[in-house]
């Protein structure tokens, strides 16, 4: 009889099998991009496990990031950041619309763009490609591939295609964005797009706040979703610990909707170690055009993350409903994940 | 270091308020990536008492500031452990390889104000390797006598300050050494 494994067994039995071709590959396509390039293999497993009906979904990405800098003689061009991630799903119950289904294996772009600042000493620069969408706390911070998000949900995009102009004054900094609205895919749907944009005090300082601003029709599973939306948000750091709070008002599918957003964060003096916790609330009218009654649903979150000095990353995270809508159940999911750059 | 060494490289940001602060207007910055080595770890402690971290060795940017197409400095951001957290400290070099000056990119203690980088910024303006190192103790681990009258308002500050300057001007003479060379005979 033939024996079956689960699949992120079988998962890490290949890259383990696999890792001296990344290692040769990483070496090989750094020497082939040249100077000023550098080149990561990043590779996660993650589970996903639904406490209350015991449910466990996994996901299993490996993926490449390349970081370029384009330079002349007396001055940079540009940076090109490529983040090609292949994708797959085991047993997830509620699977973004990009994927078929569940178990589908999909090769997505994390980030792809390419960064024009030879103009201004990096007070203008021109985006082009695949990026983050300028909004919020989630502008500052990369937390792309990790367990640790912050208000993406809430707006349903992360990142886009598009263009972007950004720059970094003596005394603010800022991106305005115009892009297809489709998220992760480019989308021939001509029905999409999106104008964002934050401007912000400069991130370097202990005290960072910054105004956001999106508007547009954002691609969902059943189509477009036209939605509008402003924001507030506040960084504060002190010695070891980090504060930070978002604010949102807007409209989506023309019911008024209000957000908002605390997380407190505290890391060890030698940052591999962090832990955090964050507070969720969201209300929304449930249909304006017959009454403007609203729902509200708000829950908590608590996470912890640990990084080695070799490139191996664990980390834990649970969700737990304070409060839930009628037609919106919050389930408490823990999620564990390990990661590995190399 | 520890939490930076295997960020995604979309986090990787140019220091470029430290370049129009320490530079002001009118430049044109240029990266240079180096691998740093074990072997310019090693080196680095040959000229020093103490060495960067193990995690350092890695890919790191040195940019080179031009005006009017000719190289007039260059600037490195570094990362210092404190024991309030990572402090990352971004490093003005004049072509002689004296100090220019420095931007705090990222210090979570109060304590790392404009005054007080105001106040460190001018004890080591223009001073070389050797000046330097003068103002630290033989073994590196504390400031000077010297060091300690130049620097009696923020003596912790300054060492750590101090030891990332002259970890930061060491490891550029021997990571960079070759790009060095051509840049002052293009000049």
């Amino acid at each position: 009889m033939k024996k079956s494994y689960p699949t992120w067994t079988v998962f890490s039995t290949r890259c383990l099998l696999s890792f001296p071709l990344f290692v040769f590959a990483n070496t090989a396509l750094a020497e082939f991009l040249g100077e000023n390039s550098r080149v990561s293999i990043d590779i996660s497993s993650r589970v996903s496990s639904n406490l209350d009906t015991q449910d466990h979904a996994f996901m299993h990405v490996l993926g490449i990031d390349i970081h370029k800098v384009f330079s002349s003689e007396t001055g940079d061009i540009g940076t090109l950041i490529l983040q090609p991630y292949i994708v797959k799903l085991n047993n997830v119950k509620k699977p973004h619309f990009i994927f078929d289904d569940g178990n589908d294996t999909k090769l997505t772009w994390r980030i792809a763009n390419f960064n024009y600042t030879a103009l201004n000493q990096g007070k203008f620069n021109i985006r082009l490609g695949h990026f983050e969408v300028p909004f919020g706390l989630e502008y500052q911070l990369d937390t792309n591939g990790t367990l640790h998000q912050l208000t993406t949900e809430q707006r349903g995009i992360k990142t886009d295609w598009g263009l972007s102009l950004n720059g970094i004054m003596p005394s603010f900094e800022y991106e305005v964005a115009l892009t297809q609205g489709s998220g992760a895919e480019i989308s021939n749907n001509s029905d999409s797009h999106l104008f964002s944009g934050r401007i912000g005090t400069l991130s370097t300082k202990n005290i960072v706040t910054g105004f956001s601003w999106l508007s547009g029709d954002i691609l969902a599973a059943n189509g477009v979703i036209e939605q509008k939306k402003v924001a507030l948000d506040l960084s504060y750091y002190y010695y070891q610990w980090r504060f930070m709070a978002e604010s949102s008002i807007g409209k989506r599918a023309g019911n008024n909707t209000a957000n908002g957003f605390a997380e407190v964060m505290w890391r060890t003096p030698k940052e591999n170690l962090s832990v955090y916790t964050q507070l969720r609330y969201q209300r929304a009218e449930i249909d304006h055009n017959v009454s403007s009654e609203s729902s509200s649903t708000s829950n908590w979150v608590a996470g912890v993350q640990w990084m080695s000095d070799h490139g191996f990353d664990v980390s834990a995270q649970y969700k737990h409903k304070l409060k839930e809508a009628k037609n919106q159940s919050i389930e408490p999911i823990l999620s564990v994940q390990l990661r590995y750059r190399m | 270091m520890n939490s930076s060494a295997y960020a995604a490289f979309c986090s990787l940001r140019d220091p470029v308020s430290a370049m129009q602060i320490l530079y002001k207007d009118g430049y044109q910055y240029r990266s240079i990536v180096a691998t740093v080595t074990e072997q310019d770890r090693v080196a680095v402690k040959d000229k020093l008492p103490f060495t960067i971290h193990q995690s350092e060795v890695n890919k790191h940017t040195l940019y080179v500031l031009y005006k009017d197409r000719k190289a007039a400095g260059f600037l490195q951001a570094r990362s210092e452990w404190a024991k309030w957290g990572l402090v990352e400290i971004a490093w003005a070099i004049n072509l002689d390889r004296s100090l220019k000056g420095f931007y705090f990119q990222r210090c979570r203690s109060p304590e790392c104000n404009d005054s007080v980088v105001q106040d460190i910024n001018k004890q080591l303006h223009n001073k070389n390797f050797a000046q330097l190192k003068s103002l630290l103790t033989l073994d590196g681990e504390a400031l000077s006598e010297v060091g300690k009258n130049t620097f009696s308002t923020y003596p912790t500050l300054a060492l750590l300050v101090l030891r990332s300057a002259l970890k930061t001007l060491a490891i550029t003479d021997i990571s960079w050494a070759k790009y060095i060379t051509k840049i002052e005979s293009d000049n």
